[in-house]
């Protein structure tokens, strides 16, 4: 059963911080270069010396407007100038505003050149996905690296959602289609995606996770319809996620550009089906 | 007398109708051979592009040098495409299959799931997008669905199906390219 602690105006850290757990930050359409981004840098390095983490995921849309090489300095390197000072990693997925191929080959977006990647931490396999062009070669690579991981977590991340209840883009319908099979087959635990400016914890679907964090830079004020698959959303603040996975719990953290927790829980693991 | 010249005149007009019939069929090319040529025309874009060299093929720490390099290198091909029209590509017989295998899937059964991902994904306006220019600086990638994908021809490293309002484009991300562009290639929604 999910236990949800966080609440508004709760201060406190609520993560384990266990010695050898998995630890890590999470931002998603954070690339606009204005204030509020470096807020959310800000509070990162904060939380990054208090908790400690060594890398970021990124759900997209990492790069607004042009991208030139003043674009990736005002919009990501001085942003998060500590975290990189402090050779945090951070790895990118590639959003709608996202140039591929000026992307893949920026080296501190971690992606080997490659659309779409994987790569481990500790007992967690990460899968990054370039879910703006889902074409049958990347789908085949997905299913082969879902069936060959002997990690315990398996982790999803990409730009677009395939649960949403925001109202600016809804889900992809049609990108669900294709992904929740191999989900599911392949004990995928959970699915990190952007694209809504917004944060929804939403309800799980047959046992998988699903987040969507879209508000790193990014707002979309007032864009959660009611919804019964939604568990906790935000959608008046620029927010990030911290995630703490051990062998048999992930925990995670949401947090405020200004410092609040606004969300905050612990996800069992669960096996899903054998493959 | 009257019934002979009818008879060889009747003759004379199937004949002709024959003649005509069977030079339609010949002229008619199937789809795998349409398919084909598709994939010839592909290749020569690619060998076209690869002959202009690029230089940058592994990731550096330096946004300057992927963003220079990748516009040097389409510069050069930008070049060498110079006379390059609309169609070099997606010209006939090759557009009339694309629409027919666009229409098909959209009729198909994943059809309504594909129109509510383009309404969903951010739809990109329409745009005038010229062969051989580039892809204009700032303007979000509209995601292209994965049932059509599954459908189309597969392309080469590089190469994708790009939708503009409902024009299908084929852009090359290596360099930023308009490929080609199918106008109105895709169904009214």
């Amino acid at each position: 059963m999910l236990d949800v602690s966080g609440l508004a105006e709760q201060n406190q850290i609520t993560l384990p911080l266990s010695k050898d757990s998995v630890r890590f930050a999470v931002i998603g359409d954070n690339g606009t270069g204005e204030a509020p981004e470096f807020a959310i840098g800000k509070q990162l390095e904060k939380y990054r010396q208090a908790v400690g983490f060594d890398f970021v995921v990124m759900l997209g849309d990492n790069i607004y407007g042009g991208h030139r090489p003043v674009d990736f300095q005002r919009k990501f390197e001085q942003p998060f100038e500590p975290l990189l000072d402090a050779g945090v990693k951070f790895y990118a997925s590639l959003g709608n505003h996202d140039d591929p191929d000026v992307e893949r080959l920026y080296k501190p977006f971690n992606m080997s050149g490659k659309r779409y990647y994987s790569f481990n931490k500790g007992n967690v396999a990460f899968f990054a996905l370039d879910s703006n062009y889902m074409d049958p070669e990347q789908l085949r690579w997905l299913q082969a690296e879902l069936e060959q991981s002997a990690k315990r977590w398996k982790i999803a991340f990409f730009h677009h959602p395939l649960f949403n209840a925001g109202k600016h883009h809804g889900p992809d319908l049609d990108l669900r289609s294709q992904l929740v099979p191999l989900f599911l087959k392949y004990n995928v635990n959970v699915v990190l995606s952007g694209h809504e400016h917004v944060y929804e914890r939403l309800r799980p679907e047959n046992g998988i996770y699903y987040f969507v964090l879209g508000n790193s830079g990014k707002l979309m004020r007032n864009d959660v319809g009611t919804s019964d698959q939604v568990e906790r959303q935000l959608d008046t603040e620029r927010s990030f996620m911290i995630m703490e996975v051990d062998p048999d719990t992930l925990y995670f953290e949401v947090i405020t550009q200004a410092g609040r927790i606004v969300d905050s829980g612990a996800i069992p693991y669960l096996k899903l089906q054998s493959k | 007398m009257k019934l002979r010249i009818a008879s060889i005149a009747g003759c004379i007009v199937v004949l002709i109708c024959s003649g005509r019939i069977a030079t339609s069929f010949a002229s008619q090319p199937r789809d795998d051979e349409v398919s084909k040529e598709f994939t010839n025309r592909v290749h020569a874009y690619i060998q076209l592009r690869d002959a202009q060299g690029n230089k940058l093929s592994k990731p550096t720490s330096s946004a300057e040098q992927v963003t220079r390099e990748r516009r040097e290198f389409a510069d050069r091909v930008r070049v060498a495409r110079g006379n390059v029209k609309q169609g070099a590509i997606f010209g006939p017989p090759v557009d009339a299959l694309f629409r027919k295998q666009i229409a098909d899937t959209f009729a198909g059964p994943n059809g309504n799931k594909i129109r509510a991902s383009l309404r969903h994904a951010e739809p990109v306006r329409t745009m005038n997008l010229g062969v051989n220019d580039f892809y204009p600086s700032g303007i979000p990638l509209q995601s292209t669905p994965p049932s059509l994908l599954l459908d189309l021809p597969v392309l080469p490293k590089g190469l994708r199906y790009q939708i503009v309002g409902r024009d299908l484009v084929l852009l090359d991300t290596t360099t930023n390219l308009i490929v080609d562009v199918l106008r109105d290639g895709m169904p009214e929604s």
